[in-house]
């Protein structure tokens, strides 16, 4: 029986908004997420939307408290504050927050549960240290780590990324030139904090460690920002001003081996990440070889090489040797542009809507001048390749 | 660990942290401080045992010291 996605290429994103990407904005983040909204219903041509979806996670380790509106917008927030009882609202609860809230979308407008669904992510950046917890004792599964020492996003993927360089050999150059490109990319777009703001190699080689071999430059830097986008069927797309961008196929993941919080080790990340990639290309019924626009998820900067390899783009152990050679270099003529849409490093943390909003402009042929005219297939991932997931997009329906 | 988001870490730093698995269970895998210090010669592999690390005189948390090296 074949596993393709029954509404593979049935519905569209028909539209999309993006707020200006800022350390702290001057609205409140709910004021954000529905001037926002009402941008993307505009831009798709709609007065009004009957479903909203979100992934609502505040991404911190910190001590910050949690108010609807204040440091995340969910579903039914949006809806009720922009007038509509929503025939469907809707939270993703795990990692992978944009596939994850795509893809409920995506049936939500397949099974008729809506008709044009809103998506929308609003990052929140509050004041004070993003991580530091002043947490005095540790209770749960968390005794086993925080008297240690090992707490927070950092230490994670700090473990990872040290067992891949033992592993295979990788120089801090290699991941110089992943930040190099995502910081490139990044300048060239208007809404990123990073616009005008590349890196150099020698910038990052200079940087202190936080937690060994992560470096500042190797984490995205907090923001406020929100971006919604419009999904509706492609039937009623044909109607709609701008050209549809359809999902293909969508897929996630979750690994089954007991860890302790945090703990991710390399093999966990790979072994279940594989799968989750064989899911994609059993989903929208292609595979690596046909995608012209993958965009790899790099919240933190070692995920580009674990999503590069997880999807079959290099081989594994390969990406950091794939990068350094111009693998994923944007101005490449037959390169990967893995990283065109600067992703996460090169806009801000906006979790996977960097990947996701590049995909769909380039798709629709909105880019402007940074159109890519072979663009027709995308990848967009989030999060890590065993705990998130990745959505493919097309510019026509196969 | 050159910086700690938790209180009470900042005299410790920069310190080492190691994933161990256990011989006795495969994948079954702990994360603790290595006593040997941060500049200790390490690689993937590399045999510890079970130490424990004093935080107070009534708190005592496990930690690891290479082998053959205590």
């Amino acid at each position: 029986m074949s596993r393709r996605f029954v509404a593979s290429n049935k519905v569209a994103i028909v539209g999309y908004a993006q707020s200006p990407i800022e350390r702290h904005a001057e609205q409140s983040l709910g004021v954000l997420a529905v001037d926002t909204a009402r941008r993307a219903m505009a831009d798709a041509g709609l007065d009004q939307v009957d479903g909203f979806v979100t992934g609502s996670l505040f991404p911190t380790a910190g001590s910050h408290a949690l108010e609807d509106g204040v440091s995340v917008v969910t579903a039914n927030w949006l809806a009720a504050h922009l007038g509509v009882n929503p025939r469907y609202a809707a939270g993703f609860q795990g990692f992978g927050q944009i596939p994850g809230a795509v893809s409920m979308a995506v049936n939500a407008v397949a099974s008729g549960a809506a008709d044009h669904v809103l998506v929308h992510r609003a990052l929140h950046n509050p004041r004070g240290s993003y991580h530091a917890n002043q947490m005095s004792d540790a209770h749960g599964s968390q005794q086993w780590i925080v008297p240690q020492g090992y707490f927070g996003p950092l230490a994670m993927i700090a473990l990872a990324y040290n067992e891949y360089i033992q592993r295979y050999g990788a120089s801090r150059e290699a991941m110089a030139a992943v930040l190099v490109e995502a910081r490139k990319n990044g300048a060239r777009i208007p809404w990123s904090y990073w616009r005008d703001r590349p890196l150099s190699e020698e910038e990052y080689l200079a940087a202190p460690m936080i937690n060994d071999p992560i470096c500042r430059f190797d984490c995205d830097i907090p923001i406020d920002g929100v971006a919604a986008f419009v999904f509706t069927s492609a039937e009623r797309a044909k109607d709609l001003p701008h050209a549809p961008v359809y999902v293909s196929g969508c897929a996630t993941g979750a690994p089954v081996t007991p860890r302790l919080p945090l703990h991710w080790p390399l093999d966990d990340i790979m072994g279940v990440g594989s799968e989750t990639a064989r899911r994609l290309w059993e989903s929208a019924g292609i595979g690596p070889a046909e995608v012209d626009l993958p965009q790899v998820y790099d919240g933190f900067s070692p995920f580009v090489y674990f999503w590069l390899e997880a999807l079959g783009l290099c081989p594994v152990g390969e990406a950091h040797r794939f990068v350094l050679g111009g693998g994923i270099d944007s101005d490449r003529p037959g390169a990967l542009p893995a990283l065109s849409g600067g992703g996460a490093l090169g806009n801000g943390r906006m979790h996977g809507v960097p990947q996701m909003l590049e995909c769909y402009l380039q798709l629709s042929r909105r880019a402007a001048e940074r159109q890519r005219q072979e663009a027709t297939i995308g990848v967009a991932c989030h999060s890590s390749p065993h705990f998130g997931g990745a959505v493919v997009y097309s510019a026509e329906p196969f | 660990m050159h910086q700690s988001f938790l209180p009470g870490f900042d005299q410790d730093v920069p310190f080492l942290l190691v994933d161990v698995e256990l011989v006795e269970q495969p994948d079954l895998r702990i994360i603790g401080r290595l006593m040997d210090g941060p500049d200790a010669d390490l690689h993937i592999g590399a045999s510890v045992q079970v130490t424990f690390e004093r935080l107070s005189p009534d708190i005592a948390v496990p930690a690891f010291a290479l082998e053959g090296k205590r």
